[in-house]
This record gives C-alpha cells, sequence and structure tokens, in this order.
C-alpha cells in the first residue's frame, strides 16, 4: 500500500489530503479546525485529521507532497522586485522575513511540524501541476483536455495541458503578471471586497449591473488575442509592488475612488461588477476553444480559483464545444494538495489509474464525520434539550415537514465537505418556495449582504423541470449556473420590470423565488441517491409533502465564519443565529426548547468579515 | 547563548577598564542564574521578555539589513534589466500573435524545490 500525504500551506486555503493507492481517503482545510477563514498556516490539524481517517501515524506516509515549488516561485518574487526597483522596495522589505524564516525552508517546515517523525522522502510538484490533476485524475474521464486558471502559482496563471490514462502533459502557459485570477481580483478589491474570498459576491452582484465598462476593460486593461490568451496592462495595476491589486491610474480609469468596505453599493459598483463578468466569460469561452480546436477532445476538465466562478463554467457548458465538463469541487488552493499527491501517485509513480464513471471525489465528502458520543458530549456541554430519532428515514421526515413549514434548519451530517461549497452535510437548509426566505438567510441567519443570492439543491432526477439543463449534465458539486426553466418563471409587471439595483430583488421572478437570481439564473446542486442518501432522502420527503424537489442549500457558517466543522461549532452557529432547528445525526434540537446563552456579539465579532 | 553573552560583556568591559560595570553585569547575571534555578518561573519569565525584546529589535534589523541587500543587489540588477531591455514579466506589450509560451515538462524534478 502507498500513502502519500499532500499538502497546500502559507498562501491561502491550507490543506492536506491522505491517498491510499490512488484512492482518495481525507481532505480537509486547515480553516475548519482553526476557525480562522482561509488560514494560510501549517495544516497541522487537517494533516492529524487525515492520518487518523487513514489509521496511519506519520512513520508510515510514504511520501509528502507540498504542492508547489517554493525555490521557483522566490524567484518570481525576485524578478518582479527587480523589473519595478526602485519602487518595489517596500513590497520586498514586507515579503523577504517569511521567505527566510519559512517559505525557502519547506522541508524544514514539514519536518517540525511532524516532530522528525517522517521517514518518507518529501516531493514537489509546481502549482499549475498540482491543479491540473486535481482537475483530471479524480475525473470521469480516460482522456481530456484540461483547463487550469488562477492568480499565480509560480510564474503560470494560466495553463492548459492533456490528460490521457494516468499522464498530464502541460502544453501551453500564459504567465505572471498576466493574469485571469488577479484581474478579477483587483476589481474585488476595487469594488470594496476582500481580495481571495470576496470574488464571488463580485460574481452574485454582476446580474444587478449592465456591462457597460466591458470595452473599457478591453481596451485599456487587458487585450484578448482569438485564441484567448490575455495580456494585462501593468500600467493600471498594484499587485507587483504593493498591498494594492490596483492603483491610481486604474481609478481614474473608472472616474471614480474605490468602493470602501462595507458602504453602500452603487449603481455604477454593479455595472462595473457586470462588465468584468462578462469580460471574464468570453476570455474563459475563448480559452476553452483554443484548448478544444488543439485537443480536439470531448472533454473538459477545469481547476484553479477562476474555475469556481459557476456562471463562466455554466457558459463553458452552453457555448464551449465540449460536450462534458468536470471541475474540481476545491478548485482552489485548497484542491492543490489533491493534486500534488495525485500528480505524485500517477506521474511519478506511473501507477495504473482506475476511471470512475461518476468520478473519484467521492462527492467531495471527505472531511471528518462526528459519532454519537462526541454529539451527546457536546449537547451535555451546552445542556441543550434535544430528541434523538433511532431512524435516519424519521430524521429526514420531519426535517422535510420543518423545511416546508417554513422553519430555517442547520444540518449537520457524516462527513464533511472538501472545497468552499457545502453540499448538504454541513448546510443551511430552508424552503426555495417561500419568498421571504432569501432576505431572512441572508440578514437574520447568515448576517451577510442582501443581494446575495442562494443555491438550489435539486434531485438530479428533477433537475430538468426546474432549470435549463441537459438529461445527464449534473452539477453535484455546485458548479455550474443555468437558467431557471421557463415553466417555473413568474410574469413581471410593468413596474417590477423597470426595477433597477439593489430593487431587483423586490420582484419575485419564479415560483422558487428564494433561488432565483435577479437575471432568472441559479447556482445549481444536483443531488444524487447514491452519492449523498441521506440528503437526497430529505429532498424527496420534501418533494413528497409539496411536489417540489428543491430546496435552498447554503453554507452552515455566518459572515467570516468557515463552515462549520464539529458538533461545537453547529451548536454554536445555531444559537447565535435565528436558525430554527438545529440537526446534528439524529439529534433534532429546536431553539424555542434552548435556554438562551450570552456571547452572540462575542461570537459574531470573532469572525472577521469577508 | 545567554549565559555567554553577558560573561562575554563583561569580559570586554573589564579589558576596557570598565572593572565595576563589568562587576556589576556578572553579578546580575550570577543573580539571576541562581534565582533561576531556585525558581525556575523566574528563568522562564525572564527568556520570555529577553526573546520579545530581540524579536522587537530583529524586526527592526531585518528591515534595515534587507534595505541594504536592495539597494547593493536588487536595484543595481534591476537598473541592469533596464539597460539590457529584459522585460522577464512582459510589461511592455509584445508584438505577437499569441500570448501562449511553451511549457517545458520536467516531470523528473519532483524532489526538488525548483
Amino acid at each position: 500500500m502507498t500513502y502519500l500525504l499532500g499538502i497546500s500551506a502559507y498562501y491561502h486555503d491550507s490543506a492536506a489530503v491522505i491517498i491510499k493507492d490512488g484512492e482518495i481517503i481525507a481532505a480537509a482545510q486547515e480553516e475548519r479546525f482553526t476557525r480562522i477563514k482561509q488560514d494560510s498556516e501549517f495544516p497541522i490539524n487537517a494533516v492529524n485529521y487525515c492520518l487518523k481517517e487513514a489509521n496511519i501515524i506519520p512513520e508510515d506516509i510514504d511520501g509528502v507532497v507540498y504542492y508547489e515549488k517554493p525555490f521557483v516561485k522566490f524567484e518570481r518574487i525576485l524578478e518582479t522586485a527587480m523589473a519595478y526597483a526602485p519602487f518595489s522596495l517596500k513590497s520586498f522589505i514586507n515579503a523577504m522575513p517569511v521567505w527566510l524564516n519559512k517559505k525557502l525552508f519547506i522541508p524544514r517546515e514539514i519536518d517540525k511540524n511532524f516532530d522528525k517523525r517522517l521517514k518518507c522522502p518529501i516531493y514537489f510538484t509546481t502549482h499549475h501541476e498540482s491543479h491540473c490533476a486535481s482537475a483530471f485524475y479524480p475525473s470521469p474521464f480516460e482522456e481530456a483536455a484540461i483547463l487550469c486558471l488562477d492568480g499565480v502559482g509560480e510564474w503560470d496563471t494560466t495553463t492548459w495541458a492533456i490528460g490521457k490514462g494516468n499522464k498530464i502533459e502541460i502544453k501551453e502557459k500564459i504567465e505572471f503578471p498576466h493574469s485571469l485570477g488577479l484581474l478579477y481580483s483587483a476589481f474585488t478589491g476595487f469594488l470594496g471586497f476582500k481580495v481571495n474570498s470576496g470574488e464571488y459576491k463580485v460574481m452574485g452582484l454582476a446580474p444587478y449591473g449592465e456591462p457597460i465598462y466591458k470595452d473599457l476593460i478591453l481596451e485599456k486593461l487587458v487585450d484578448v488575442k482569438e485564441d484567448g490568451s490575455f495580456w494585462l496592462n501593468q500600467d493600471y495595476f498594484g499587485y507587483c509592488t504593493t498591498d494594492y491589486m490596483f492603483n491610481k491610474k486604474f481609478e481614474e480609469l473608472f472616474n471614480r475612488a474605490a468602493r470602501k468596505p462595507e458602504t453602500a453599493l452603487s449603481q455604477n459598483d454593479m455595472d462595473i461588477a457586470a462588465s468584468l463578468q462578462v469580460v471574464t466569460e468570453e476570455i474563459i469561452l475563448k480559452l476553452a476553444n483554443y484548448v478544444h480546436l488543439k485537443t480536439g477532445l470531448k472533454n473538459l476538465c477545469l481547476a484553479g480559483g477562476c474555475a469556481l466562478n459557476c456562471v463562466s463554467n455554466g457558459n463553458l457548458l452552453e457555448k464551449s464545444p465540449f460536450e462534458n465538463i468536470w471541475v474540481q469541487p476545491a478548485a482552489g488552493d485548497a484542491g492543490g494538495a489533491l493534486g500534488a499527491a495525485l500528480t505524485i501517485y500517477y506521474n511519478a509513480f506511473d501507477n495504473h489509474r482506475f476511471v470512475n464513471e461518476k468520478d473519484s471525489q467521492k462527492g467531495s465528502l471527505l472531511g471528518p464525520k462526528y459519532n454519537d458520543e462526541e454529539i451527546i458530549t457536546t449537547l451535555n456541554k451546552f445542556n441543550a434539550k434535544y430528541t434523538k430519532y433511532e431512524k435516519e428515514e424519521d430524521v429526514c421526515k420531519i426535517i422535510a415537514r420543518y423545511i416546508a413549514d417554513g422553519k430555517s434548519i442547520g444540518h449537520f451530517a457524516g462527513r464533511m465537505e472538501y472545497g468552499p461549497r457545502a453540499l448538504g452535510n454541513r448546510s443551511i437548509l430552508a424552503d426555495s418556495r417561500n419568498r421571504e426566505m432569501q432576505k431572512n438567510l441572508n440578514l437574520a441567519i447568515k448576517k451577510r449582504e442582501s443581494f446575495r443570492p442562494f443555491a438550489p439543491s435539486c434531485l438530479e432526477e428533477d433537475v430538468e423541470k426546474f432549470f435549463d439543463i441537459k438529461k445527464g449534465k449534473n452539477s453535484p458539486y455546485m458548479l455550474l449556473t443555468r437558467p431557471i426553466s421557463n415553466n417555473i418563471k413568474t410574469e413581471l409587471t410593468e413596474e417590477e420590470k423597470n426595477y433597477k439595483g439593489i430593487d431587483k430583488l423586490k420582484a419575485y421572478r419564479s415560483t422558487l423565488p428564494a433561488i432565483t437570481h435577479v437575471n432568472y439564473s441559479a447556482r445549481i446542486q444536483t443531488v444524487s441517491k447514491d452519492v449523498n442518501p441521506r440528503y437526497w432522502n430529505i429532498i424527496n420527503e420534501f418533494k413528497r409533502l409539496t411536489d417540489c424537489s428543491v430546496i435552498v442549500n447554503t453554507s452552515f457558517n455566518i459572515r467570516g465564519e468557515p463552515i462549520v466543522n464539529t458538533p461545537e461549532n453547529a451548536y454554536k452557529c445555531f444559537m447565535f443565529t435565528d436558525l430554527d432547528v438545529l440537526v446534528l445525526e439524529n439529534y433534532i434540537l429546536l431553539k424555542e426548547d434552548q435556554d438562551k446563552i450570552d456571547g452572540i456579539e462575542q461570537y459574531q465579532s470573532q469572525f472577521k468579515l469577508d | 547563548m545567554c549565559s555567554i553573552m553577558p560573561i562575554a560583556i563583561a569580559f570586554l568591559l573589564y579589558k576596557y577598564s570598565y572593572k565595576d560595570i563589568a562587576t556589576y553585569v556578572l553579578f546580575s547575571f550570577f543573580t539571576i542564574a541562581l534565582l533561576s534555578i531556585i525558581i525556575p518561573p523566574i528563568g522562564f519569565y525572564i527568556y520570555k521578555q529577553s526573546s520579545k525584546i530581540g524579536k522587537i529589535i530583529g524586526k527592526y534589523v531585518a528591515i534595515v539589513a534587507l534595505f541594504f541587500v536592495y539597494i547593493c543587489t536588487v536595484l543595481p540588477t534591476g537598473i541592469l534589466m533596464k539597460i539590457v531591455k529584459r522585460d522577464r514579466l512582459r510589461l511592455k506589450m509584445p508584438t505577437v500573435e499569441s500570448y501562449w509560451q511553451k511549457y517545458e515538462n520536467k516531470n523528473s524534478d519532483y524532489e526538488y524545490q525548483f
């Protein structure tokens, strides 16, 4: 047996993954354990969990794989400092200490964190090798084109590759500072959101605006060739030499200052978001067309942070020549840990690859699971009032009933998800038909911006009834946005049609208003009975009660908080928000039965707003 | 290191005729050392505080040292690169049909950090 441990760390989204003979045994992000969003420290808690899940000790590991090449990245930082000298002095002085203390000594850091118990070699893959591997090896394809789009690894920001059997060959690249991810992040910062975490908010904001700046962006900021390759005009960006992603000239281009965080969103903010999203979609579509032209393959695998742009993914599904698309659910740097381990197992060790016809990601349910004893200990610790049910079927029926009655449910069951999306096991569930649910969930429960949409979970077999998606084109990881079906759309009044900006939220556009975004789209999760039977049962029971097989699924956390991991995290989130019901495996807690506990402000303030 | 430093300082002071101060330094050092042996938390407290001071000093020393490294290496190399018109970052828009570059696969280098 070969155990390989993949690690990503020291940038953002630290994570660890253990694979055994190529099979993913466990994977988790460090933030879930430390409760620090996008924790970048060495993922020691995630590593310990992985070893526990695999039932091994550090001495049993056959190889530790780090997800990038530190020296090459260091070279890029030095080259950038030299290219911008003398204006790079500050960034050089800021960056060097952490490099000289830690990042240039990764083997020492790994060894130290394992208390010098490792008896195996440490391997290093390149950042984009890791991403490409994370997209291809777990995919259901024997052969596929791979497109990897992210901020930056060592030098590469965009690559395409061909995956065949157990081998991946990267063909072409675009290098730093020309990066689609950094372009998106620059606008994220400009629009007052946190870089490296607020990008999905920009994507959610885009449908409220008009893409009136599209031509300006394409003329001044980014030059795009017909083959999708692009060049960013660094006169407008600040990320090479400062802590800011954009500079004064960027602000002058849009004739305004950057939005201050937490201030009201203007129509102009929305128009800029819309313009950026359109440009991004166009570039990605051109890239996909080019890769298809070069490879002639019918399957496409996507990874890198930009692959989390589910609107663009939906666009690719509709407009690109690829027949099938598979996106790594942990497409960001956390997924690099998985790709790093898989690269060594297949590419370096030349092991045979078995292709699973669904995929080998196991529904991305690869994190910790907690047993009855651990749940009861938590509940007793907080003197919680609960009811235990013996049969899971009964619990599913009760949850479905509560959802249908308009209650919001914190659902905690099975293994935690790997990647940024909650896929049912650490989720807040609610009724998609409820007109007030979007507002209630955003403001009273999630404590986040009112414009943000919610995603639907739908029975895999019913997806065509509600969404404009072809049969068999499933979206098990909530990574595709598609229009809702015409038969659930509702007619808008003339007044409603004229709503602008955030006012668009006032109109109910479908019979499922809680999951319908203002442009009639939805970020779909298709739920399969084989992959997550309990979650499928809940939705199926809801369907039995209401004739609707779509519910709201949003991550079980509040703004700035990592998704809950332990029963204690779940209980606290339940108690300090307006959630009505908490389900911990087969234990059900009602808010009305619980004694109030103090510390709500303290709880919320411990998480920095993202 | 903590034990050697005060002794070395005392020796230097003694050598340069600051005998009173050298005696004072040595006396303080041995008193603290003795106290730390008898009551370990005292030694631990002094260690923690001196570490903090060391870190603060180190931070500023690092800034100064990095400033000189930058001035002596990065800046001249950067200027030289500009003179020879080396543009590794492609900051000037290249006149090319495509911005794609060929990727060199180095599959055998997994044991190296470069």
